[in-house]
């Protein structure tokens, strides 16, 4: 079996302007002629970190086809166009790597292949709309997500009640009519735990209940509630937030909170194994409301300029990894209750 | 600089694709390959979460080419014969489990629960092997395995100090992936520091 001993050359460096054209060439030698199906070059993002990864390749090039002489090294010229996104990131649960492949198909052997790092970084400019990856919109509306948390937190609740009631009613039963007709210590102990076991798992789903109910309810103490921020938010601009509300019932609002927060989500794992992480990257608060504009019963109405610094991360979204950016506002009543609003968009490069 | 800074292309206790994990797998499989070479056998290996039943898996999946990996919680493919490696086993009920492994000439199932009765009424010979203890040389060679396949290029790469392996074995046993989870971290915090 010959060996192929690849080498990629790039004209530039190694940082790789969206919207460019990356260049350059693969050098192939073997020690032993062979025929090589065809030498192909490609240009693709992957993820790496704690969630489980995700790659796609963007664009390829085949470059060359045919019989490779023993000793000589053949240089193949290739040229990619880099897309407007996803960019290289780093981060603490998230990275996003770029790299050029190069693989040779080989007949009846394993096809080697070489890979060599590049970054995509921003263009200034650029007219292509921005790729942010697969999965980096969110689905849904506010109210929607909202109304899905509620029900899946009743939900949640409602299973242990009922784990705890069928449990009762079944063992609790049997249990307790034994205990009563034999009084003896080991029956009256059963009967105990037969009723007090299934008891806790009652209180856990009751108290699960109890504050998703009382969320739900602190969240009608606000009406007319417009929390608006726009789809996209641009690097280093300010982004416009506007928020109104009518506080409603005798509790007052103390105190109105916003700000832009950044997050990684991670997925890794699955099945039993599954598990979402999540690590804040940045919070850019904003100036918040003065207690003057918070007088009991009265509209509130405000809007903020919040400015994204130059080096915040841009939005990303695929399969398991998201860079995803929220607006948060969180309204805090005078019982010391609150009331969270959060709504995402997307932060693109500068233009 | 980050993780470039230790010699690293990617943080060696993340998440790996399926062909690094089996590559980096610290795991003695020779005995169960040769097992699965016998046509009727079946390969339990059960475990709690993290023990390492599906690197077991990869293990065997790469060293038998020829055998078809199949996760079937993520909708991986039924057997349409041959070897079949069957990961989240306890994913499906009987039926569905049967409808999936019934055409496998032979097969390694990771379960959690025991499956064993199952296998042997679907006509298989089981082979029982239960997941899970770590010995600290074995933690030692996993970790210096992962860490040599991230390395960047020549050079000195990082090494986990034995008083850390030492306390986290102390604090989460032989559950891997906590152990792993906790020296992401490390490896974080040592690339920030760099």
């Amino acid at each position: 079996m010959s060996k192929v001993d690849l080498e990629i050359v790039l004209d530039g460096g190694d940082t790789l302007v969206a919207g460019s054209e990356v260049a350059g060439f693969v050098g192939v030698t073997v020690n032993k002629a062979c025929r090589c199906r065809k030498l192909t070059v490609h240009l693709e993002w992957f993820t790496h970190g704690r969630g489980n990864r995700d790659r796609k390749e963007v664009a390829s090039v085949e470059v060359f086809a045919g019989q490779l002489t023993e000793g000589d090294r053949s240089l193949h010229p290739f040229a990619l166009t880099v897309p407007n996104g996803p960019f290289s990131y780093e981060g603490h649960n998230l990275n996003v790597a770029w790299q050029i492949r190069a693989n040779v198909d080989v007949p009846l052997a394993f096809d080697p292949n070489i890979k060599r790092p590049v970054r995509v970084v921003p263009g200034v400019g650029l007219l292509l709309p921005v790729d942010h990856g697969p999965r980096a919109a969110r689905s849904g509306t506010a109210t929607a997500r909202r109304v899905g948390k509620f029900i899946s937190a009743v939900m949640g609740a409602l299973a242990f009640v009922f784990v705890g009631v069928s449990f009762l009613v079944c063992m609790g039963a049997v249990f307790v009519t034994q205990a009563l007709a034999d009084p003896e210590p080991s029956n009256v102990l059963g009967a105990v735990i037969s009723v007090f076991v299934p008891s806790i798992f009652i209180l856990i789903g009751l108290g699960f209940l109890f504050k998703a109910v009382r969320a739900a309810a602190t969240r009608t103490r606000l009406s007319e509630l417009d929390f608006t921020v726009p789809e996209t938010a641009f690097v280093g601009e300010a982004m416009d937030v506007e928020l109104s509300f009518r506080p409603r019932g005798v509790a007052g609002v103390q105190q109105v909170d916003l700000w832009l927060e950044c997050q990684e989500v991670v997925t890794s794992g699955s099945g039993t194994n599954r598990r979402v992480s999540r690590s804040l990257v940045r919070k850019i608060p904003a100036a918040g409301l003065e207690p003057g504009a918070l007088q009991q019963g009265a509209s509130v109405r405000a809007s903020r300029e919040i400015p994204l610094p130059a080096d915040a991360a841009i939005s990303f979204g695929s399969n398991n990894n998201q860079l995803s950016w929220q607006a948060v506002l969180e309204v805090v009543f005078v019982d010391g209750r609150k009331v969270e609003e959060r709504r995402p968009f997307l932060v693109a490069p500068p233009r | 600089m980050g993780l470039a800074a230790l010699n690293l292309r990617y943080n060696p206790f993340g998440e790996l694709d399926r062909d690094d994990r089996g590559r980096v797998a610290v795991v003695e499989v020779e005995s169960l390959v040769a097992a699965l070479r016998v046509p009727g056998t079946a390969v339990q290996l059960r475990g709690a979460c993290g023990r390492g039943k599906s690197t077991h898996l990869h293990a065997i999946a790469r060293a038998l080419p020829e055998a078809r990996y199949s996760r079937v919680d993520r909708g991986g493919p039924r057997c349409s014969g041959g070897i079949y490696l069957m990961d989240e086993a306890d994913h499906f009920g009987p039926v569905r489990r049967w409808r999936y492994l019934r055409r496998a000439s032979s097969l390694a199932v990771a379960t959690h629960a025991d499956m064993s009765r199952f296998l042997r009424l679907c006509g298989y010979r089981v082979v029982d092997v239960a997941v899970g203890g770590v010995r600290r040389e074995r933690l030692v060679s996993l970790c210096d395995k992962r860490i040599e396949a991230a390395r960047a290029g020549e050079g000195a790469v990082p090494s986990v100090p034995e008083a850390l392996l030492a306390k986290l074995e102390a604090r989460h046993g032989d559950d891997l992936r906590a152990i792993e989870d906790a020296l992401y971290d490390w490896v974080q915090d040592l690339a920030a520091s760099s």
